[in-house]
């Protein structure tokens, strides 16, 4: 389908383009347009007015203390291809990577997938793995909110209209901390129907569900359960699924990625 | 609706308009330019007909809309051929028998040219992982890994 | 098809039902008729309730006694008027300046809506509300065929009992349809339409709107794909049509791939009981099958369908005793059509996993169980002493059928299966082989024409109504009039699917175009070359026994020579040197194949990895290796979405859940593995000795992956798409 029509407006500075927000709240914000193009098409979302923040200055992945901060627009191309984020977070370039095709990834934005908060979302999942915290830039001011707190459902943030992602900041992991990402799709490219996330380092370690959660969720005392199996076993009786069809299915392969994921952790991990 | 200028560079040339902010990439390349070879299988990015490259990398024109593109460096699957000869890479397809129907064609051919452009090992495998965003109905995609992989051995084209 | 424009085009966008079945009543058309753009908004009304007719070739009346064909078809309303039937049925068409506009206005017009409940599967169309008056308890046909004697019940060692589930999938060729309907001065209508059959539309759609057939020419432009799926007449093109002739604007229409997913034609969707007698060698003794095909709201060729799985019941093997029952059901699905294969992928399915479990059952090899049923060279021709649809007792043209299965087995490279198998169980995986038989019928009548004409400039055209759709004419069939004519293939021109060039057509599908068109384009072609040489014996003064054709030129026995460019370039020449020949087989051709696959299951996920995959395929004599090998492998393709990835699912209330390509899945670059191919080239009756190779890649694919997981899993996957989930819940039961 052709979009609805909708008033578009391509602000240049960061004031300018909260202004906007704020004084139409039924706007939409349009960074790579990856989550919000497909809902135009189909006619899913008909918002009254697309705010186009492409010509923002949020491009940057800077060292900052403890971590690395990633400003709103930096694509997901961007973060598998980067020094800093393949030395610092190399766990953040992989989930980058497992992100759809190239040409999907060359356009979609970090900021997008935090605010668009599909359950699959891999950058998102990292951050909640990681204790990232997301800047939200509002007429109010800068606010950092845990990205675990950001999203409450499936596609469901605390952000109101008016409110921008404007930065995503990832402390480093624990110092030798091994980690593994593991996802489960039909086909290469597609959505992941399960994944799971594992930081592992002596004596400790994280995990992190996403895909079939409404939302990704943190399960870290999973981790003490013992050899990458039994972690597995585990995890599957903490989650909660967002789709009871095919419920034992799902836990199984669920299982097979928690494996997976904690392998590879266990593997990365320097004792 | 009130238009928005938009001015990029298509193919080498400069282009400027006046567009609906709702029209697709895709749409304003195929219907405004009269650039048929862009092709529109889904516009929910998935099945990759519409995939040109921008600024250098690939992208679905479909989820893009035209007046994101302002300012940017377009190349589209007419960029390849010239007056007198077909791109080393479209001459390999031909050869290959690495097109049917066609439709699908454009979209692999600029995602193999972003593929080559960018330094890395060239070898079936990397080739099938770059086009599996790229669907096909009718080859079975057996000639197309042999196409992509035969200009990229044969070299001539950089 | 969407590359086509004419300056001052209109756009068409089409209402569509939100319901799977429901009375209607359209509203606020007046209001829509006022939008920014609009142009006209059509109706069932305007249209006087016009209904598309069905164009299929209708069955001989022998076909019909031989197996007790009933038909009882479901009318094709062009535009719903006072019921829905399906989710994306038709109910009005806007006409706008823009696409966008268009869709616009139809989000203004309402409905007002009386749901009834839908009928959606087997077990609701049996028994459940009747949906047409015309189609008696959902029933749109039904066939019946008995051959043989039941064998003696002592005789009988092992009686394999199943149910079998093909799921509902199809064409979804990656270009969506399309039409431009253009007014001509002359009062014509100028149809530029992507399909398969241009010539049935032109029939279909005159028809519809009370034209006489020369008021509408038809034209297939280059087409992005068919499979069957443009095998059909649709509302969009009748509406363009009428749109252009009362607007006098050229009208134009571009399918969405939402609309396409939605309310283009799917298929298979059918489900076989079958019971399976054989002795304790495995010798089949008899072979029942009872089976179901849901047609959805509509279909263009309901007998077609299940007579082609009918007929394809038998397969390659010995049956002494077979009988086959089949019934095709209306139900609020999506319209349905023939698609790759069209019936013998699903009968194929039904009786290969039956010989398997035959055999596991036994515990004889697959390959063996098959091996003491085929049909022995000797054997062939073998009257199979059914009767096909043209009337004539089908043969099976001769071959050999044990050495196909063989080669099969050995391109998918025996000697690696104890290595791969280990690396499997090694990785906690499991691994199965399977192997799946089939016979085909190809190239099938009624006709298929062909005009050839040498222009003044010494280059050919040849006109067909084959209409291509990626299968690669201009190649093949310029190569049979170039063989004949001796001249290079760089100047024969093929020009198809355009009503106007040749008067009759029946269209590409079905395994045709090389056979039927091809023999057609010969046929024409010999006679071009017999005027050549009449002509040139005239101009060199000599008797027409003292010319003859060789290598592009005229030779006297007299040493003269005349180029075909000398020929073609006298005065007057043109009109002599074409021919048109309609080409009609005597029957089909039968063919056959083994496709074997080598897999490895994840029993932890129900993941599905081919390691090895084979095919072997009696082709006849390619007219073009690179084409013949390009349609099996793409047929292949498309058999792996069927037995793996597509399905037209829908929710219990009646609506379509498979409604973009990320949740129709079709297989990317990453779920092929390679084939490795051979086509056994043993030549067929008809004068080119060719035969159809569209679909022969699909036919077994499910059943050969089927086959090969049950195998690895020690159980039984009877349902497409083996999904993951199915997959598992398999290998929780088994060993």
């Amino acid at each position: 389908m052709k979009p609805a029509a909708f008033d578009y407006v391509r602000p240049t500075t960061l004031d300018d383009a909260i202004d906007v927000l704020t004084t139409w709240p039924q706007s939409v914000i349009l960074a790579g347009g990856q989550s919000l193009v497909p809902m135009l098409n189909m006619r899913l979302a008909r918002p009254s007015a697309v705010v186009d923040i492409g010509r923002l200055p949020l491009r940057e992945i800077a060292q900052i203390a403890g971590g690395v901060r990633v400003s709103a627009l930096v694509t997901h191309l961007q973060l598998e291809r980067s020094a800093d984020i393949n030395a610092y977070l190399p766990l953040l370039a992989a989930a980058a990577h497992l992100i759809g095709h190239v040409a999907i990834r060359s356009r979609g934005t970090i900021g997008g997938s935090m605010a668009h908060a599909d359950p699959a979302a891999q950058e998102l999942a990292v951050a909640i793995a990681l204790d990232a915290k997301v800047e939200v830039t509002s007429s109010m001011g800068l606010r950092q909110i845990a990205a675990s707190e950001l999203v409450v459902g499936r596609w469901t943030t605390v952000l109101e209209p008016g409110d921008m992602v404007t930065a995503v900041e990832f402390p480093l992991p624990p110092s030798g901390a091994g980690w593994g990402i593991a996802e489960f799709k039909r086909r290469t490219g597609d959505f992941g129907l399960a994944g799971a996330c594992a930081l592992l380092w002596p004596g400790g370690g994280r995990l992190t569900a996403f895909g079939l959660t409404s939302a990704a969720v943190r399960i870290d005392e999973a981790v003490a359960a013992g050899d990458p199996a039994q972690v597995a076993k585990r995890a599957a009786s903490m989650i909660e699924l967002a789709n009871r069809r095919d419920h034992a299915w799902q836990l199984a392969v669920f299982e097979a990625v928690v494996e997976e994921a904690v392998e590879e952790a266990a593997r990365r991990m320097v004792t | 609706m009130r238009g928005v200028t938009l001015r990029c560079t298509v193919n080498g040339f400069d282009q400027q308009d006046e567009v609906e902010a709702r029209l697709s990439l895709a749409d304003w390349l195929r219907d405004n330019l009269h650039l048929t070879g862009t092709r529109v299988g889904c516009e929910q990015g998935v099945c990759g007909s519409c995939t040109i490259l921008v600024d250098g990398l690939p992208i679905r024109s479909c989820l893009t809309l035209a007046v994101q593109v302002d300012g940017a460096d377009v190349r589209t699957v007419e960029s390849l051929a010239t007056s007198d000869d077909l791109h080393p890479m479209q001459r390999a397809f031909e050869e290959e028998s690495a097109l049917q129907c066609g439709f699908c064609t454009p979209g692999m051919l600029m995602t193999a040219i972003f593929l080559l452009e960018n330094p890395g090992p060239i070898s079936a495998e990397s080739i099938r992982e770059a086009i599996s965003g790229n669907l096909c109905r009718c080859t079975g995609y057996a000639g197309i890994v042999r196409a992509i992989l035969r200009a990229a051995r044969e070299d001539v084209w950089l | 098809m969407a590359d086509l424009h004419r300056p001052g085009e209109l756009h068409l966008a089409v209402l569509r039902s939100p319901y799977p079945h429901a009375r209607i009543r359209l509203q606020a058309v007046d209001q829509a008729e006022c939008a920014a753009g609009v142009h006209m908004i059509v109706t069932a009304a305007h249209l006087g309730g016009a209904r598309i007719p069905s164009t299929a070739p209708r069955p001989h009346p022998a076909f019909e006694r031989g197996v007790s064909l009933e038909l009882h078809e479901p009318p094709i309303p062009v535009l719903a008027q006072d019921i829905v039937r399906y989710v994306g049925e038709s109910i009005a068409a806007v006409v706008a300046d823009s696409r966008a506009m268009a869709e616009d206005a139809t989000e203004l017009l309402r409905l007002d809506v009386w749901p009834m409940p839908a009928v959606m599967d087997f077990s609701d169309a049996f028994g459940g509300k009747q949906l047409y008056d015309e189609v008696p308890g959902n029933v749109a046909a039904s066939i019946r065929i008995e051959r043989g004697n039941r064998p003696p019940a002592a005789s009988v060692a092992h009686t394999v009992r199943a149910k079998l589930r093909i799921g509902r999938h199809g064409a979804v060729p990656l270009e969506t349809r399309g039409a431009l309907a253009l007014p001509e001065l002359d009062g014509r209508i100028t149809l530029w339409t992507s399909t398969q059959i241009p010539h049935q539309v032109r029939a279909a759609i005159t028809t519809a709107l009370g034209w006489p057939e020369e008021r509408l020419r038809v034209i297939a432009p280059a087409v992005g794909g068919g499979f069957g799926g443009k095998a059909n007449v649709y509302p969009e093109e009748v509406l363009v049509t009428f749109c252009a002739a009362t607007l006098r604007r050229p009208v134009r229409w571009v399918e969405d791939r939402f609309e396409h997913l939605v309310a283009s034609t799917q298929s298979r969707d059918q489900l076989h009981e079958v019971e399976l007698a054989v002795d304790g060698q495995g010798t089949i003794l008899s072979y029942t099958d009872d089976f179901v095909v849901n047609i959805g709201a509509s279909n263009h060729w309901v007998g077609g369908v299940i007579a082609n799985t009918g007929l394809h019941a038998l397969g390659p093997y010995r049956m002494p005793y077979v009988l086959v029952t089949g019934r095709a059901v209306t139900s609020n699905k999506a319209p349905s059509a023939q698609y790759r294969g069209a019936g013998r992928p699903e009968a194929c399915f039904a009786l290969e996993r039956s010989l398997d479990i035959a055999a596991a059952g036994l515990m004889l090899d697959p390959f063996e169980i098959r091996r003491r049923n085929l049909i022995q060279p000797h054997e062939l021709p073998y009257a199979q002493g059914l009767p096909q649809r043209d009337g004539v007792p089908i043969t099976y043209d001769a071959s050999d059928y044990p050495a196909i299965l063989e080669t099969a087995r050995g391109l998918a490279e025996p000697e690696s299966w104890p290595g791969l198998r280990d690396t499997a169980e090694r990785a906690g995986k499991r691994f199965g082989i399977g192997c799946a038989a089939y016979v085909e019928a190809t190239g099938r009548g009624p006709f298929e024409g062909a005009l050839v004409k040498v222009l003044r400039d010494g280059s050919v055209d040849v006109y067909t109504g084959a209409a291509s759709a990626g299968q690669g004419h201009a190649t093949t069939l310029a190569r049979v009039c170039a063989n004949v004519l001796g001249i290079a293939e760089s100047s024969v021109r093929v020009v198809g699917g355009d009503t106007d060039l040749i008067p009759r057509g029946i269209g590409t599908f079905g395994s045709r175009t090389a056979v039927v068109a091809g023999n057609a384009v010969h046929e024409a072609s010999l006679e071009v070359r017999a005027r050549l040489c009449e002509m040139a014996a005239e101009v060199l003064q000599l008797q027409r026994n003292e010319v003859a054709w060789l290598e592009g030129e005229a030779r006297a026995s007299n040493g003269q020579r005349l180029g075909l460019l000398d020929i073609a370039s006298t005065a007057g020449a043109a009109d002599h040197l074409q021919a048109t020949a309609y080409w009609s087989p005597e029957t089909v051709t039968w063919t056959m194949g083994v496709q074997v696959v080598a897999v490895e299951v994840s029993p932890r996920t129900g993941a599905v990895r081919i390691l090895r995959h084979a095919l072997a395929h009696d082709s006849g004599p390619s007219l073009d290796e690179a084409t013949v090998e390009g349609q099996l492998v793409g047929g292949i393709a498309q058999g792996l979405g069927g037995a793996l990835l597509e399905d037209f699912t829908y929710s219990d209330e009646g609506q379509p859940e498979s409604t973009t390509l990320a949740t129709y899945l079709t297989p990317n670059c990453l779920d092929m593995s390679e084939v490795r191919l051979a086509t056994i080239q043993a030549s067929a009756s008809n004068p080119l000795g060719i035969k159809g190779v569209g679909e022969s890649g699909t036919i077994a694919t499910m059943a050969a992956v089927a086959n090969a997981v049950s195998l690895a899993l020690g159980a039984e996957l009877n349902e497409t798409p083996l999904t993951p989930v199915r997959v598992w819940t398999a290998a929780q039961s088994g060993r």
